[in-house]
């Protein structure tokens, strides 16, 4: 699984789980897709428990955008 | 929306509770101008006032929180223009519009340029719906095009610290209002679409009067949101305030706070059911196995102890075993018969064989021919023996060896049976049983002659020159 996308993952999750409810499977079949549920399921819990959320401020330093840690404070007008 | 007939008996808090609901759905946005009296802030912050014109009056009220987005400051006597919601406080059973954004009545020009703008860029198709980009279910990194110090950019990460931590989102710091605000919107959502890193835009500022969101009612930030390859999500000022923007957009949303809800999936709801798909992916593979489970174990009843079946197999192929030895036995033997019989009955058709068979053949027939010519030969020995006998009985010899004499005249050998035959002076041979005897007749009588006495006759013989012939018989054969 390298640069996998959510969505889809947990749209073959939904698709596996189906199938799989359906029964109509070989033993086989029903073993491999059911391997690949739980990594799939392993993978979306892993996406929904990563750490913290990074939120940086793009600040302008020599022309180049450069990311910085952004802790956001509450002001009181919106500009500046 | 009439409530249906009810004769129910109602508390006082479940009327005015429905009554609440009634008018909460049917005025969720309303726009009115009024007159602002008796405003009074308490403690609390929040900004209460009557909304007048000359014939009606509304109890109003503006939150705290909502404050912070006012463009002006509002005071009694003030003609303005408020948008809210109607709701009902219910302990004292009034009804109210609760503001949430009141601006000077009279924005006139900067309405003008607005419509004017949005035909322009309608024309060109900037607002097709077609045109719209889809947002990414859950989006790698956010790029939140806004103001840094402000109350938008706080609800925003609020909401989405809520909804997904786990998303990164990166801030592109832009003024959001006053000269040069919107090129620089513009030249941050360019920036996003050049780096790349994020998966969507969010245009974000709180709420604020006419003027004060005017940037976002330029040509400049809608083509840039028009050319952006990134889906671009606006949420600019309030529910009620649509600015070009919002209509360039892929998506809008009415607060930041609703944008972030718009942009992230809810993560505990998605973890719900993701922890809902692995119980039942779990569910069903224990199904399915205990179900495999029962198969084997039926087959395995029917097939037996696989002990016996191998027992079984084994006495099976020992009796083939056998079979086929004794088979093979029957066959050797069979064969050998065969072979036996083809060689007697070859060496029965043996050439030397053969050949000695007819030699003895040959040898037996020559006996048992030789045997029958010897008898034969005796048996004609004895016929001869026989006949000869019976010969010697009527044999003329044996008469005269009786005494009795055959006469033949000399000259022809006639046998003389008649005195008439005889003249005197003939000569005639007188054969006896011994010799014979040449005699002249001298007489004849032709009287009777026999019955004679037998003196007689050998009165007349007398001859002693009787040739005496031998009268021995010579066999061809000698044994």
């Amino acid at each position: 699984m390298a640069k996998q996308n959510f969505e889809e993952a947990l749209a073959r999750l939904e698709e596996i789980t189906r199938q799989l409810e359906d029964g109509e499977l070989s033993l086989e079949a029903s073993l491999r897709i059911f391997d690949e549920g739980i990594k799939l399921a392993d993978f979306c819990t892993k996406k929904l428990d990563e750490a913290q959320k990074r939120v940086d401020l793009l600040l302008k330093k020599n022309g180049e955008l450069v990311p910085t840690p952004f802790t956001p404070t509450e002001g009181t007008g919106e500009a500046e | 929306m009439t409530p249906p007939f009810d004769d129910r008996i109602q508390t006082v808090s479940e009327l005015t509770h429905s009554i609440r609901g009634l008018l909460e759905t049917t005025f969720p946005f309303v726009t009115v101008t009024g007159e602002i009296s008796n405003l009074r802030q308490p403690v609390s912050g929040h900004l209460y006032f009557t909304l007048k014109d000359s014939n009606a009056q509304i109890k109003a009220v503006l939150f705290k929180p909502q404050q912070r987005y006012l463009a002006c400051i509002p005071s009694d006597g003030l003609e303005v223009l408020c948008r809210g919601r109607l709701s009902v406080y219910e302990p004292r059973g009034e009804y109210q519009l609760i503001v949430d954004y009141l601006d000077t009545k009279g924005a006139g020009a900067l309405r003008i340029a607005f419509d004017r703008l949005k035909a322009k860029l309608a024309s060109e198709g900037l607002f097709d719906p077609a045109r719209k980009k889809p947002l990414p279910f859950l989006p790698e990194r956010i790029a939140l095009v806004t103001s840094p110090q402000g109350a938008a950019v706080v609800d925003f990460l609020r909401m989405a610290q809520q909804r997904f931590p786990a998303v990164p989102i990166e801030i592109y710091p832009v003024r959001v209002q006053g000269e040069g605000a919107a090129g620089e919107i513009a030249a941050a959502i360019d920036e996003a679409n050049r780096r790349r890193t994020s998966e969507v835009i969010v245009l974000c500022r709180g709420g604020g009067s006419s003027e004060d969101l005017w940037a976002f009612n330029e040509e400049v930030v809608a083509q840039a949101i028009a050319r952006s390859a990134l889906p671009v999500v606006s949420a600019v000022g309030h529910e009620v305030d649509v600015t070009i923007a919002d209509l360039v957009a892929d998506a809008r949303a009415a607060t930041p706070t609703a944008a972030a809800e718009l942009v992230l999936p809810d993560g505990r709801n998605l973890k719900r059911k993701i922890a809902d798909y692995n119980t039942r992916l779990l569910n069903a593979m224990r199904r399915h196995l205990a179900g495999y489970r029962r198969q084997v174990e039926t087959s395995q009843r029917l097939m037996g102890d696989p002990t016996l079946t191998v027992a079984h197999f084994l006495l099976r192929l020992d009796h083939a075993r056998d079979t086929l030895g004794r088979a093979t036995l029957h066959r050797l033997q069979h064969d050998q018969a065969a072979t036996r019989d083809l060689l007697a009955r070859l060496l029965r058709n043996d050439p030397r064989q053969r050949l000695a068979n007819a030699r003895l053949l040959t040898r037996e027939y020559r006996e048992r021919l030789n045997l029958l010519i010897r008898h034969q030969l005796e048996r004609k020995e004895a016929l001869l023996a026989q006949g000869a006998g019976r010969l010697d009985a009527v044999s003329p010899l044996a008469v005269l060896g009786r005494g009795y004499a055959l006469v033949r005249n000399t000259a022809t050998g006639t046998i003389i049976r008649s005195a008439r035959q005889t003249t005197v002076g003939d000569t005639v041979q007188v054969t006896l049983h011994q010799g014979s005897i040449d005699c002249t007749v001298t007489m004849v009588d032709e009287g009777a002659g026999l019955p004679g006495q037998p003196g007689d006759q050998r009165q007349q013989g007398g001859n002693n020159n009787v040739t005496a012939s031998n009268a021995t018989p010579h066999l061809p054969f000698d044994s």
